[in-house]
């Protein structure tokens, strides 16, 4: 539930002044959209949650607020920036973890009916770096010059990757099925 | 339907296929009913991801985030290492953990003991704030576990002390212990798996909070912790349980020491490793012609990035890249790589600078690896890059 942008542009405010009522306010109102990438984006969301917000709180003084859209693609953008960090200073040891498929989920089983929990282990099933961009477009409406900025990638590869991460989820969900 | 189709129609879709090229695709569609079916079912896709669920984060996580960003906007704790914020982080998520986690872990750090441990998924935090101020703040002792002038976190269970508190174990018979850090840890799993403590004030007083209760404590007076309830579904722990964890509390111990001696200073020299030969069944994703073609691809991508050498010569491939001294560069090198690389398989991405007379160069060399590699292979790929780089080294700079 997000304020107006009077409402939004008061709380960043009083966040900034150190307001612990407003901070915690922010929290309250934007977790959601952290959480949903962190969960999707990271393999250890809760800690990916947690320095993400610790960057935003951070960085709040250098946002001029202007809406609460505008706060919504700011947060976005820090956590993706950090999470990109976090995917790269990950050990190359570190492989794509399938563990992260939801539990007693039988992919194949739930395709057939292409619920919103088969589309979920289908996601999870991409590779990291054409998921983020799927996330962020599909999902939260993040433009791909937005993204491309972000992942310091040529717009162009980032339409690649895009285009192969709905034609790969597409595979999947049918390969399921 | 090949994946070549479906991004034909994604690009089609987004308005990102020349007309041409979209021309000929919709004269398939009506031709090809099955390649039409495809083109509805991505739109369908479009619509199903935008309405996936944004869900609130799991209970308690926001709450840490809070008490983090508490921490780390009080004055007094300016220099506090990052560790010693991520402490309430770690609290929520092992709570968030299902039991099944059943690590226990003693990290040392100098002589600071890192305020956390994970016990069987839930979270010891010792001396939140205080450790790092006064590093003896909370510690193992013969007698239990000492707390003084800080605060101790397991669980449920919080202890914030000013002055000095004991907590041991309330069975009299579960103090008798041999070495001091044994029966430290012992009381630790002993409690995790349901025993009860007791905390003795020595002086000074604690508030205790417990499951919601607060009890203030003075000095001369002790406190029974109540056993730990287990928590739906999770059961009561048996002896076996707890002697199994004693047996992964050792296992893990052994690993933490492994990882000590591999870290510390001088330690990083292994012998060299042989190379390491093409296996007879290779994942798609590790083969060598679909790696030529993305090392090829990301040179031709990434401005600045002169692809040297390909090797193959042994598993894995490497792809080994002169760059300027600029991580733009590398980072827009490892960032093609990673979007490229296939699901299961992971990057592996060396950095050595060299200057070879014309200024600083840097030499990276990427190689797709198996999703876990052991150590041999690690060794393999670093001697592999050093040996590259120095060949460059010797070459002087490109003509």
């Amino acid at each position: 539930m997000i304020g107006t942008r009077d409402d939004e542009e008061r709380l960043v405010r009083r966040a900034v002044e150190g307001d612990p009522l407003a901070r915690r306010a922010l929290v309250q109102r934007h977790g959601p959209l952290l959480w949903s990438l962190c969960r999707r984006l990271d393999p250890e969301p809760e800690d990916a949650y947690q320095e993400c917000w610790e960057k935003v709180l951070k960085g709040l003084p250098r946002f001029r607020a202007e809406g609460a859209a505008r706060l919504n693609t700011w947060m976005m953008t820090v956590a993706h920036n950090h999470l990109v960090d976090r995917f790269r200073r990950r050990r190359p040891t570190e492989p794509f973890d399938e563990a992260l498929l939801p539990a007693n989920e039988s992919y194949g089983e739930s395709v057939a009916g292409e619920n919103e929990a088969a589309l979920e282990a289908a996601l999870l099933r991409l590779p990291p770096a054409r998921r983020r961009v799927l996330v962020l477009h599909h999902l939260h409406g993040l433009s791909l010059e937005a993204i491309a900025a972000s992942e310091g990638t040529p717009l162009g590869t980032i339409k690649s990757r895009l285009h192969r991460a709905r034609a790969e989820l597409l595979g999947l969900l049918t390969e399921g099925g | 339907m090949t994946q070549a189709d479906r991004e034909q129609l994604s690009r089609m879709a987004a308005g990102d296929l020349g007309a041409d090229a979209a021309a000929e695709l919709r004269r398939r569609m009506n031709d090809e009913p099955a390649l039409m079916e495809e083109h509805r079912r991505l739109v369908r896709l479009d619509r199903r991801l935008r309405a996936l669920a944004t869900t609130p984060p799991p209970p308690g996580l926001d709450a840490a985030v809070l008490m983090m960003d508490a921490t780390l906007r009080s004055p007094d704790d300016e220099d506090l290492p990052p560790t010693a914020v991520r402490v309430p982080a770690i609290v929520a998520r092992a709570r968030t953990r299902p039991r099944a986690l059943s690590t226990l872990l003693l990290w040392e750090q100098g002589a600071r003991v890192l305020p956390w441990m994970l016990v069987l998924g839930m979270v010891l935090v010792l001396a939140a704030r205080g450790v790092w101020t006064a590093p003896s703040a909370v510690r193992a002792g013969a007698d239990g576990i000492v707390i003084e002038n800080s605060t101790f976190i397991l669980d449920d269970l919080r202890v914030d002390v000013r002055g000095r508190a004991r907590l041991e174990p309330s069975d009299p018979a579960e103090r008798v212990s041999g070495q001091e850090r044994e029966m430290y840890r012992s009381h630790l799993i002993a409690f995790a798996a349901g025993a009860a403590l007791t905390l003795v004030v020595e002086h000074g007083e604690a508030l205790v909070t417990n499951g919601g209760a607060e009890n203030v404590v003075s000095a001369g007076s002790s406190y029974p912790v109540p056993q730990r309830e287990p928590s739906p579904g999770e059961g009561g722990a048996a002896p076996s349980e707890v002697e199994a964890l004693r047996q992964e509390n050792q296992r893990m111990s052994e690993r933490v020491a492994a990882l000590e001696r591999v870290a510390a200073p001088g330690a990083g020299s292994p012998g060299a490793v042989s190379p390491i030969p093409w296996p007879e069944l290779v994942p798609p994703g590790l083969a060598a012609a679909p790696f030529r073609q993305l090392a090829a691809d990301a040179a031709a991508e990434v401005e600045g990035a002169e692809l040297v050498e390909v090797d193959c010569a042994e598993f894995p491939c490497i792809a080994v890249y002169r760059t300027p001294e600029d991580r733009d560069v590398g980072d827009a090198l490892r960032a093609v790589f990673e979007g490229e690389l296939a699901t299961g398989t992971s990057l592996s991405h060396m950095a050595m600078v060299d200057d070879d007379g014309s200024g600083p160069v840097v030499v990276h060399v990427l190689a797709a690896v198996p999703p876990t590699p052991d150590e041999g292979l690690r060794t393999r790929l670093r001697e592999r890059g050093e040996a590259q780089a120095q060949a460059l080294a010797t070459e002087g700079p490109p003509l």
